[in-house]
């Protein structure tokens, strides 16, 4: 009870429900009515929006883009966690090399992954080939890095037990670093997935052959704004789907990081991992 | 440790050879890797361009400008949010999609309502940063500890004097974290912005030179856009010490 008693009046499940849905209710509803009778080229009605965004969807458009899309987001984001968990599992528990390659990696995370797009596109085309590149080059040192630095911060005492017990390398690895380090790993996920989204964007607005960055393009250059304003929202749509995809999947594996076994708490103590520069060695 | 860090050096040596040797016998051609003396060229020709300079100013200006603006905004709103529950919940479902979208999707609505200038960037730059200062800060602010917050009631603190004295304190380290982060998305979304639209900047050099097939200077602006972010980092590690000492000491101990 004493720790209930903070909570405002809205119990129940009822309550609750409308406590969380109300506003972008409202929102929507205002945004919905100041917007019906718009002649703004730029602003067009939500209703008009939202019968594009439904066309699309029903005529198979928006899906083919979004698979498109999707595959190279997931398959870049593939190949960035088993590069990153990889290399940094190895680089992080050999000290002379982690201090070694350091200095080298921040500085490749440093260059802003929008930048190679153009130099990609050039060298590799168009297709899915420079898309997924793109995306790898970009979220594979936050994982990298944020895995080292999970590795370098277990403490001596569970390395020097672990080897006390003489545990094999596969398990040592599988049962000790990788949960060890999976915290911050997961934190450097986190990053790499919506940065993996603006890179989905940036590239696709830049080379415009597919997928839904081509969808918005193609509302632009024909002056159609509903169809920019349905793909951008969308795309919203898209990147919270697949941070809630992200949430569920951490809190499965982290829950006993978060010590709260069923529900894991919505903000955490990025811990020295999100976009701080980690220091090599402390 | 040494005084010269030969290692380190040692690894970008290492890289560099690995590169003129790729582009020497690999069979590569110039415009998909540029042979690495082009790019150390291009990296030394780019002082005596004109436009080099004032694109990074541009660029490092714009960018700090939409993190300032989206700082004050996510603080201000991170605190209010922060400090009452069913706030924080009615805010929940705006915050958590604001957050996970990738703002520079609306590049193109933003030229269609401002054209390609200097303040579409720049109120892109800030709607980007926003939801990383907001997030810690609203973290920070709901973290206060028990005791921190029944002193505060126990005193009748005035709301400003809470709010400027104890919440913003408490929670100025979570707040920084967001900033650390805000910091790097500006000078991407800024870069990309440049690439995209071809607003005044280093990402717009970057992307002429690509048009030129000059993949030299394109390489060139990519690892000084790399540099920027080193010196930006370390220039945030610098405030973090001066503004949060007392908190990095505290967690030393």
């Amino acid at each position: 009870m004493a720790n209930r008693s903070s909570r405002p009046l809205s119990r129940g499940p009822i309550g609750s429900t409308l406590n969380y849905f109300w506003l972008p209710v409202v929102l929507i509803v205002v945004w919905w009515f100041a917007s019906a009778g718009s002649q703004s080229f730029f602003l067009p009605p939500l209703s008009e929006i939202v019968r594009v965004l439904w066309t699309d969807l029903m005529n198979g458009k928006l899906l083919r883009e979004t698979l498109f899309s999707m595959r190279n987001v997931l398959l870049g984001l593939f190949i960035a966690l088993v590069l990153g968990i990889g290399f940094g599992l190895l680089i992080g528990r050999n000290k002379a090399l982690r201090v070694a390659v350091w200095p080298f990696l921040a500085f490749l995370r440093a260059v802003p992954g929008v930048a190679v797009v153009p130099v990609v596109l050039v060298a590799m085309g168009v297709g899915p080939g420079p898309q997924i590149f793109i995306i790898v080059f970009g979220c594979t040192f936050p994982i990298l890095l944020n895995t080292i630095d999970g590795v370098r911060g277990i403490r001596e005492s569970i390395i020097d037990t672990a080897r006390a017990y003489r545990l094999p390398e596969t398990l040592y690895v599988r049962s000790v670093l990788l949960p060890a380090a999976l915290p911050q790993t997961m934190a450097g996920i986190r990053i790499s997935l919506s940065l993996s989204l603006t890179l989905m964007v940036v590239a696709e607005f830049s080379a415009g052959n597919a997928g839904l960055g081509r969808y918005i393009m193609q509302g632009q250059e024909a002056f159609r704004p509903a169809q920019v304003w349905a793909g951008t929202i969308y795309v919203g749509i898209v990147g919270y789907l697949l941070n809630v995809i992200f949430l569920f999947v951490e809190r499965r594996l982290l829950g006993w990081y978060f010590g709260i076994p069923r529900r894991a708490p919505r903000y955490r103590t990025a811990p020295s991992s999100a976009g701080k520069a980690i220091k090599p060695e402390a | 440790m040494e005084r010269v860090p030969v290692r380190q050096v040692g690894v970008f040596v290492l890289f560099l050879l690995a590169w003129a040797a790729t582009t020497q016998f690999g069979g590569v051609s110039p415009s998909t890797l540029p042979p690495v003396t082009d790019v150390a060229g291009a990296l030394l020709g780019l002082w005596g361009d004109p436009a080099f300079l004032p694109s990074i100013l541009r660029t490092v200006r714009d960018a700090l400008t939409g993190l300032m603006i989206a700082t004050v905004l996510g603080i201000a709103a991170g605190v209010v949010i922060g400090t009452s529950p069913w706030l924080e919940r009615s805010t929940r479902l705006l915050v958590d999609f604001g957050r996970s979208f990738p703002q520079i999707a609306l590049l193109p609505i933003f030229l269609i309502a401002f054209g390609a200038t200097s303040t579409m960037k720049i109120v892109l730059v800030s709607i980007a940063c926003f939801f990383p200062v907001l997030l810690q800060t609203i973290y920070g602010a709901r973290r206060l500890d028990e005791t921190m917050a029944d002193t505060v009631r126990a005193y009748r603190l005035p709301m400003a004097l809470r709010v400027w004295k104890v919440t913003i304190p408490a929670a100025s380290p979570f707040i920084f974290t967001g900033f650390r982060i805000a910091l790097i998305v500006s000078i991407l979304v800024a870069i990309g912005v440049e690439i995209l639209s071809q607003v005044e900047g280093m990402g717009r050099q970057l992307a002429e030179a690509r048009n030129f097939y000059r993949t030299d200077i394109a390489f060139a602006y990519a690892i000084y856009a790399g540099l920027l972010g080193v010196l930006v980092n370390a220039a945030a590690d610098r405030v973090e010490v001066a503004l949060l000492g007392w908190h990095l000491r505290s967690q030393e101990a």
